[in-house]
């Protein structure tokens, strides 16, 4: 793969923003990002008017739409309810990741489209699913039976009970039979992100989590149990990126983008991000590892070279080098399995936070220079290497 | 290079299995068994469906499996039975 110039250079983060996140909260998915999205433009130091630029994962009109609450807000609602005149919009669900669409914003400054882009990600699952809990996200709420046709892509799946959920579960089978990974090594992935979550005011679960905890966790789809699956909630996550020139004029000094991946894939991905920058897996202070299920973090961090493929699970066991004054602090926040599916912004979020030091009880100590983010599954997979300095 | 659909013989391994324990579909009753099953045609041509039976947890990977059909209304899907305890690796 040929780098050409690395557009990502002239952006940054300059403020990032958070919504109340929680099971059922039972408000106004566009009033959860609103605050999101103040918080962001406050936190930059910008106000509505300074935003040009507007861009989310995955908008209002998608055909992911069908489960419900699995999205609170599109562009456009946002661009009436704050009033903004843009420049340059985009939402979709076929990018990189969900964090193609930070990428997305991130060109959008290179190339002039726009100066300030606000990004946001808003999900209302746990009200949305209301009662008919996780067999709404397959079957849509309030169908009174389920002699619904399917769309073309899940005729292969549906009609056989099988689900996302259940693809992953062959995905992580897989990955047991072929490298002897096994469910303790694969749990340290939860863990990892209660231990974390403990310290984390905002994070949904927080109750301390032991390995016999894990372990005797309600089965969903064998090997996968319900400890190895995100939660669903309602709440929005907002970050805003800027054109690098526009740096004096925010509230603090930005964090920098030092490398984007966006090719296919795990490996496509984390490989194209390595082949942007000098920097190596081992400068890395902080990783922000995709988690919609405990087999994602895993293949990422194979993907991402912090261990070889198959070797996932043997580097897990080891979980102490993930934990506060580990090597490698993992999901500082308590991750999308305690701190709830705001999928791959929680990631983002956090690694922002924690390079301005912003982490409170549980900041990384040292000073933290250079965060990895990571979002998505399977092709729809994008990375980010984020620097404090450049 | 010609694209058409072939008939195949309906055999195959069972390549991987999950069984699934959640009631996603109030039509399907947990616990049972999704398996990628490679078909006995060609190495990699894998379909995915159900092992149907056998108890969940007496299917393994390696085993010998054939096709059925279950019938619903005018929609046959293709699900399989396990053909005797030889599991090959």
């Amino acid at each position: 793969m040929t780098v050409g110039p690395r557009f990502e250079h002239h952006a940054v983060v300059s403020g990032i923003g958070r919504s109340d996140i929680g099971r059922r909260l039972n408000r106004d998915p566009l009033e959860l990002t609103a605050q999101a999205c103040m918080a962001a433009m406050a936190d930059a130091g910008l106000r509505p008017e300074d935003i040009d630029g507007l861009s989310t994962f995955p908008g209002a009109s998608t055909g992911m739409s069908l489960s419900p609450g699995f999205t609170g807000a599109g562009v456009y609602d946002v661009q009436r309810m704050l009033g903004l005149s843009l420049s340059w919009h985009t939402g979709g669900d076929e990018v990189p990741g969900q964090l193609g669409s930070v990428i997305n914003a991130c060109m959008a400054v290179a190339t002039g489209l726009a100066r300030h882009v606000l990004c946001f990600r808003t999900v209302w699952e746990a009200t949305g699913q209301g009662t008919a809990g996780r067999a709404s996200v397959v079957t849509g709420r309030g169908t009174a039976h389920e002699r619904v046709r399917v769309e073309p892509a899940r005729q292969w799946t549906a009609p056989f009970g099988a689900t996302a959920l259940n693809r992953y579960a062959l995905m992580t089978q897989r990955h047991f039979d072929r490298y002897g990974t096994t469910r303790e090594q694969l749990g340290q992935v939860a863990l990892i992100d209660r231990h974390y979550a403990a310290l984390n005011p905002a994070a949904v679960y927080r109750d301390p989590m032991t390995l016999q905890d894990y372990l005797g966790g309600r089965m969903i789809s064998s090997p996968l149990c319900v400890f190895d699956c995100d939660v669903p909630v309602d709440g929005s996550i907002a970050v805003v990126v800027s054109d690098i020139l526009t740096a004096p004029d925010l509230r603090k000094d930005p964090v920098h983008v030092e490398a984007v991946g966006s090719a296919l894939g795990y490996e496509g991905s984390a490989n194209m991000l390595w082949q942007r920058t000098d920097l190596r897996p081992a400068d890395v202070d902080i990783a922000e590892i995709y988690d919609g299920f405990s087999i994602l973090t895993l293949l990422w961090l194979e993907a991402l070279g912090f261990c070889s493929k198959g070797e996932g699970g043997v580097f897990l066991s080891d979980s102490s080098r993930f934990l506060t004054g580990g090597a490698l602090p993992m999901n500082t926040g308590g991750g999308q399995l305690s701190a709830g599916r705001v999928h791959g912004y929680v990631h983002f979020y956090e690694a922002c936070l924690q390079l301005w030091d912003e982490g409170d009880e549980r900041q990384v100590v040292g000073n933290p220079e250079v965060a990895v983010v990571t979002a998505g599954a399977s092709q729809f997979a994008g990375c980010l290497l984020l620097t404090r300095h450049r | 290079m010609e694209v058409r659909p072939e008939a195949v013989s309906g055999r195959g391994r069972v390549r991987c299995l999950t069984v699934n324990y959640h009631r996603w579909y109030s039509a399907i009753d947990p616990p049972y068994v999704i398996a990628e099953i490679e078909l006995a045609e060609q190495a990699g041509l894998i379909l995915l469906s159900n092992v149907v039976g056998s108890p969940p947890d007496d299917v393994k990977v390696g085993m010998a499996v054939t096709v059925d059909f279950a019938n619903h209304e005018e929609i046959y899907l293709p699900v399989f039975r396990v053909l005797g305890d030889e599991v090959q690796p």
